[in-house]
């Protein structure tokens, strides 16, 4: 099982990195979209969830989402939104182009936990 | 530890409602950011906020609806704490990096909540990317007729301040 988690902090990276090491999860990180879609590249078979932050330099998250729903090769890979964005209008926006889910921040460690489980059925 | 010079919550909106408003929706913003984040209780504190340029400040542009800025700040030693808390990382082990990370991050989180707060309507305001301001000891002002809010937030172990100021 591993995670891709696209955030361009360092310290949420971390958060979320310990998060799925308490589930035995791996975890590939890239700190903008277009990072992220160039590790996609190189790892897409291996990837299982993709956690998604929004408002970031370069590629922002939503758009690295629309890149990553008409892809075939990614189109299949559950994406989750973790971000600020927590407006009714940003997470139909998000849902309708393709996120399964959406946690807002800040949220706490079991807050994620719980989210990312629910994200990966269970599995760990 | 010096005032900005414009006052603290109280003073700053004692007359005007609105404000007000704006004020508890950015320092509960604030204060709910810190302990979701990093399990520590903040809350409103007696006298002065940092000035900017006093430890490490945290800015973002905010735009749409009402445009203005938000800064937050802290002391070094408060924000290693902070930083500490949040990422599991030692205190020690944090560097200036992660600091201006985790503050960029807490002035995110806060202007992302306090969006939240004020949008019966939609657009209250939208956010820009964060940024990290260091340096000596600077006042900031706007033209025209800034509306301010500032407050300070804490427990014993560390705090925070917090200054709004719309066009």
């Amino acid at each position: 099982m591993k995670l891709l988690m696209v955030d361009d902090s360092s310290s949420i990276r971390k958060v979320i990195k310990a998060a799925a090491d308490m589930l035995r999860i791996e975890t590939e990180e890239a700190e903008d979209g277009l990072q992220a879609l160039e590790l996609l590249e190189r790892i897409h078979g291996e990837v299982d969830l993709i956690l998604l932050d929004w408002n970031m330099p370069g590629m922002n998250g939503y758009d690295f989402l629309v890149e990553v729903k008409k892809d075939g090769r990614y189109g299949h890979i559950p994406v989750m939104m973790v971000t600020t964005e927590g407006q009714q209008s940003s997470i139909i926006a998000a849902v309708r182009a393709g996120a399964a889910n959406y946690l807002t921040k800040p949220f706490t460690a079991g807050e994620l936990e719980a989210k990312i489980m629910e994200c990966v059925g269970g599995e760990g | 530890m010096g005032d900005m010079g414009d006052g603290g919550r109280a003073g700053q909106v004692r007359d005007d409602p609105v404000m007000g408003y704006v004020a508890d929706a950015f320092l509960g913003s604030l204060a709910e950011v810190v302990s979701a984040a990093t399990g520590l209780t903040f809350a409103a504190l007696e006298g002065g906020v940092h000035r900017v340029g006093e430890g490490m400040v945290g800015a973002m542009g905010l735009y749409g609806g009402n445009r203005g800025i938000l800064l937050i700040s802290a002391e070094e030693a408060d924000l290693r704490l902070l930083s500490s808390r949040m990422t599991g990382t030692p205190p020690g082990d944090v560097t200036d990096a992660d600091m201006g990370d985790t503050l960029c991050e807490i002035v995110n989180m806060t202007a992302g909540g306090a969006k939240l707060r004020l949008s019966g309507e939609e657009d209250a305001f939208t956010l820009s990317m964060p940024f990290i301001i260091t340096g000596q000891a600077m006042d900031v002002s706007f033209k025209g007729r800034a509306g301010v809010v500032a407050g300070r937030l804490g427990d014993g172990e560390a705090s925070l301040s917090l200054r709004v100021m719309f066009h």
